[in-house]
């Protein structure tokens, strides 16, 4: 627990200026940190933001406001050559492995592009790195030399996934890294980033829609809703008394792969659909959906408060009733 | 029994040559119940749905076998007697709701479509009182002001409710869906989930449910249908199968999914390496090289289906042969560990 935190989002925004002139909160004030070795779970439906939390803390993006920190320094503010530094320790693993890989470029030069850029190795060197690369994402080394499209979808995960590791990051966002693959390969790919995690002592965030898998990788968990975390915790504890009304619902609508429990618990179903990140909100974004709301939740926005150790809620009902 | 497919092959010829989509389909579905066909990718279960509405035109494709609902043969109907039945008997759930309405025509006129070529004497006006009747039946508020809207001003939840009411206006004695849920977040889901389960009772149609998502067969599906390059290797009651899982691949699906009433930690079971080449199937079993209980025979001669206990509880697999009782025992106790 008293392990340090190796990198921190403080009250982070990040708005986009449309072309209507509108502008859209993607991120509107998250502040979470991770420790060194661990793994935070972002969780949230499409649209809430979470991909460009990712996105921002990695320096992608520039936050509208907030800061983010790295081992304690402040990712905008440094220096070229910190920033270089940075752009190595930290990387990322992406949704689409159709899409996120160069179909021009071989397996090897697509795993090598980061360490010729950083000037990690070179020549022999640089040849037995992608070796060890490759073996270590399950792959073979005779595959050094193929395209992108001689692989299934799977392998193609791992080879983005070797890419990251490639520069020997200490941090790596994962963006929803196993949505797009088939269910019985999709349990490979998380055995493969937790055996990775332990072996190299890495740090994830994991930005998923999938609440079971996030349980499963992350020791802590933060729940969105357009654009701000609404609750978050320890896994367990999230899983086992979820206290946010979206949480909750968002708990119930997973079918559990069990019959005769799935039908026998009960199902919170939201009515309607997540507003517009565009509109103004003054109270809380969950207000008009939410089947417990106060009318103090359609004026005023709640912050989130420790409900118990670790257990943070943005729920005027939650944090006035205790 | 109201829909029985029969040895079903449906082939395509590519210039790779021939791939095996569905090898030898036998399913029965009863009337007024829904029946899940769960696999990866790949497995034949979208291509079973769409040769059952004939819609993959045969040739290109060699489609041999029978489907027969109420007793007629759908495989051999000419293509004006279909068209009386597609989309009137038989109606039809699409996965992605973005691409499967059409941009340039308004909402209201596109659930019309189909209810005026079934129903030429109907007129414009009783047309229209449907489609309003039937999008308040597929929850889509305020049904008058929404019908001269278009698809892109729907978000996908509520444009996967106007392809539901393009589906259930016949009230179709069938209804097909195709991954309804896949391309929506978890909460919507649980909304659509919900509706086709009112619309099932309500019309009383049998449903055929696609999906790779063993939670939402829970939800849903009397029985299921567990597919695997191109066949049905386990079949049976929802709470039979997932009770007590046959087949080693259905076993391995509900293993290595991980599952919020598990506890963390608990080691993922992972299925290893990928589905067959089926443009060359396997001489034997499909599942032979990924499966964990192999024998020396599956590699070799395709397995027969055997009785599983459980009354329409089948599996294509060598362990139920009465010479393999040992080795099954074995797996029987080792299935859930992964």
């Amino acid at each position: 627990m008293t392990e340090p935190m190796i990198i921190e989002a403080e009250n982070l925004k990040k708005h986009f200026r449309l072309a209507s002139g509108a502008t859209l909160k993607a991120v509107d004030g998250v502040s979470f940190g991770i420790e060194r070795g661990h793994t935070l779970g972002l969780v949230g439906e499409s649209g809430c933001g979470k991909s460009t939390v990712g996105r921002t803390i990695l320096g992608m993006y520039e936050p509208t406001d907030g800061a983010v920190s790295f081992e304690g320094k402040k990712l905008f503010g440094m220096t070229r050559s910190e920033k270089r530094a940075f752009t190595r320790l930290g990387q990322m693993i992406f949704q689409d492995p159709y899409s996120s890989l160069d179909p021009r470029m071989t397996v090897s030069d697509i795993v090598g592009e980061g360490i010729d850029i950083h000037g990690i190795y070179k020549g022999k060197d640089r040849a037995e790195r992608i070796r060890e690369l490759l073996s270590l994402v399950g792959l073979a080394f005779e595959h050094a030399g193929r395209f992108p499209h001689e692989f299934s979808g799977g392998q193609r995960q791992r080879i983005g996934i070797a890419r990251a590791l490639a520069v020997e990051p200490s941090f790596i966002v994962c963006d929803e890294p196993i949505s797009a693959l088939d269910v019985s390969i999709q349990s490979q790919i998380v055995n493969l980033l937790m055996s990775l995690q332990e072996r190299l002592s890495l740090t994830y965030l994991f930005i998923s829609h999938d609440l079971g898998t996030v349980k499963y990788i992350c020791e802590r968990v933060a729940v969105m809703y357009l654009g701000v975390i609404v609750e978050t915790a320890p896994s367990d504890k999230l899983y086992d008394e979820p206290r946010h009304p979206y949480t909750r619902a968002l708990m119930s609508a997973i079918p559990i792969a069990d019959p005769v429990r799935e039908r026998a618990r009960e199902h919170v179903i939201l009515e309607g659909d997540v507003p517009s990140p565009i509109d103004e909100n003054i109270g809380c974004r969950f207000a008009g959906r939410c089947p417990r709301a106060l009318p103090k939740c359609e004026e005023e926005s709640p912050e989130l408060v420790a409900s118990s150790d670790g257990h943070y809620v943005a729920c005027w009902n939650v944090n006035e009733r205790g | 029994m109201f829909v029985e497919l029969r040895d079903l092959r449906v082939s395509f010829k590519t210039y790779g040559g021939s791939v095996r989509a569905v090898r030898g389909v036998n399913l029965d579905i009863e009337r007024g119940e829904c029946l899940a066909i769960v696999g990866e990718s790949g497995c034949g279960k979208s291509v079973t749905a769409n040769t059952i509405m004939r819609l993959i035109p045969s040739p290109p494709a060699e489609i041999s076998g029978s489907v027969r609902m109420d007793g007629t043969e759908l495989l051999a109907l000419p293509e004006k007697r279909m068209k009386e039945i597609r989309g009137k008997s038989i109606g039809m759930i699409f996965q992605d709701p973005m691409t499967s309405l059409d941009p340039t025509m308004r909402i209201g006129s596109q659930i019309m479509e189909g209810l005026r070529i079934h129903d030429k004497k109907m007129s414009r006006h009783e047309a229209e009182n449907m489609v309003y009747e039937t999008l308040g039946m597929v929850g889509i508020p305020n049904p008058r002001a929404q019908f001269k809207r278009y698809a892109y001003e729907f978000s996908g939840g509520m444009r996967q409710r106007v392809v539901i009411a393009m589906a259930v206006i016949c009230k179709p004695r069938l209804l097909l869906a195709d991954e309804p849920t896949t391309a929506l977040d978890v909460t919507t889901q649980a909304q659509i989930l919900g509706l086709i389960r009112d619309l099932k009772t309500h019309l009383g149609s049998s449903v055929v449910l696609i999906t790779h998502d063993m939670g939402v067969v829970a939800n849903m599906a009397d029985r299921i249908a567990v597919f695997y390059a191109g066949q049905v290797v386990e079949e049976g009651a929802s709470e039979d199968v997932f009770r007590n899982p046959s087949h080693p691949y259905t076993a391995a699906l509900l293993n290595s999914r991980p599952r919020l009433d598990r506890d963390r930690k608990q080691k993922l079971a992972t299925i290893g390496g990928a589905p067959p080449d089926l443009f060359a199937p396997p001489q034997g079993c499909g599942f032979f090289e990924r499966c964990p209980a192999a024998m020396e025979v599956c590699g070799d001669i395709p397995p027969s289906r055997y009785d599983c206990g459980a009354p329409g509880h089948r599996s294509l697999c060598w362990l139920h042969h009465e010479f393999a009782s040992p080795r099954r025992d074995e797996w029987l106790r080792m299935r859930f560990s992964g």
